[in-house]
């Protein structure tokens, strides 16, 4: 198992260890499925993206990619918000002026997914005060979940979530399929592409959807380590 | 069909703005999606995978042209 795996079994038991493995298999199942859609699609490229991502978690669950990094405690400081979205705004700039589809934005996005590697990968810090031994980021989840109410409470949000989330993917790929059915079709059941790439292409509505993609990201990384 | 295909979406998203919505006004009934996100991204596997979904947004609105 991963250097992340192991202190939930060291403080919780088998138990814990079945649902940590049943739980990463979902993760990689979700990759697998998305690859295999892809490949459906006529998106190779697309599909071996994901199915890259799907190799990489199931390399790590099995232990053999051993890459020691350690996240740094989240201190958000004013100078560092100015920054992120200092950047933010120079890449949606870039993003508006820049030739749609061309090389700049390829090079941005790519320079993107590569920097924030490690960053993602890195352990998050336990909670403060939670010893030295062992405990990675789960610390950080007992915190924010002390108490039989806020445990239940998250529970209750992450059962909302996913069914709202795999509603929205199973009606995506329905209307996939039904475009497909006929030549007409596709007028009828457009998928979410066909509904915001005509934005994409207006240069200010391209650069609104480009801050509104990096401050998703920005929140995202800074998740998971509280 | 379209308008009904359309209505489809934009119904996630109001599901997701009510969940939003809810969990503000009692978050000990439904967590935050801060929280909840707290929580799930403090595993790597769920870090990665949510993270590379992010990434894919960005290929494919920004670098990858529309099918035609």
């Amino acid at each position: 198992m991963s250097d992340e795996s192991r202190p939930v079994s060291a403080r919780s038991g088998p138990v814990a260890t079945r649902i940590a493995i049943v739980t990463r298999l979902a993760w990689l199942l979700v990759l697998v499925l998305t690859a295999v859609f892809h490949f459906l699609r006529g998106a190779p490229v697309d599909a071996w993206i994901f199915l890259g991502g799907a190799v990489v978690i199931a390399l790590d669950g099995l232990g053999w990619l051993r890459i020691p990094l350690r996240a740094m405690p989240d201190r958000e400081t004013l100078s560092r918000r100015i920054v992120a979205y200092t950047l933010i705004g120079v890449a949606a700039v870039t993003f508006a002026f820049a030739p749609l589809y061309g090389g700049v934005d390829t090079a941005i996005v790519i320079g993107i997914g590569v920097l924030l590697l490690p960053v993602v990968w890195a352990d998050r810090p336990r909670a403060s005060g939670a010893g030295d031994t062992g405990a990675t980021d789960e610390g950080a989840t007992d915190a924010a979940t002390t108490g039989v109410g806020a445990k239940a409470a998250v529970r209750r949000a992450a059962i909302a979530w996913s069914a709202v989330i795999v509603a929205g993917c199973a009606w995506e790929i329905a209307v996939f399929f039904l475009g497909r059915s006929s030549p007409t079709a596709e007028n009828d059941f457009p998928a979410l592409s066909d509904l915001v790439d005509p934005a994409v292409a207006w240069p200010p509505a391209r650069a609104a959807l480009v801050v509104l993609w990096l401050a998703g990201g920005y929140a995202l990384i800074r998740r998971g380590r509280r | 069909m379209r308008d009904v295909t359309i209505a489809g979406f934009l119904l996630c998203g109001l599901a997701m703005a009510v969940l939003v919505l809810q969990s503000h006004r009692d978050p000990l009934r439904i967590a935050p999606f801060s929280t909840l996100l707290d929580v799930v991204l403090a595993d790597r596997a769920a870090r990665f995978t949510i993270l590379l979904f992010w990434w894919w947004l960005g290929w494919h609105f920004l670098v990858v042209p529309p099918m035609p």
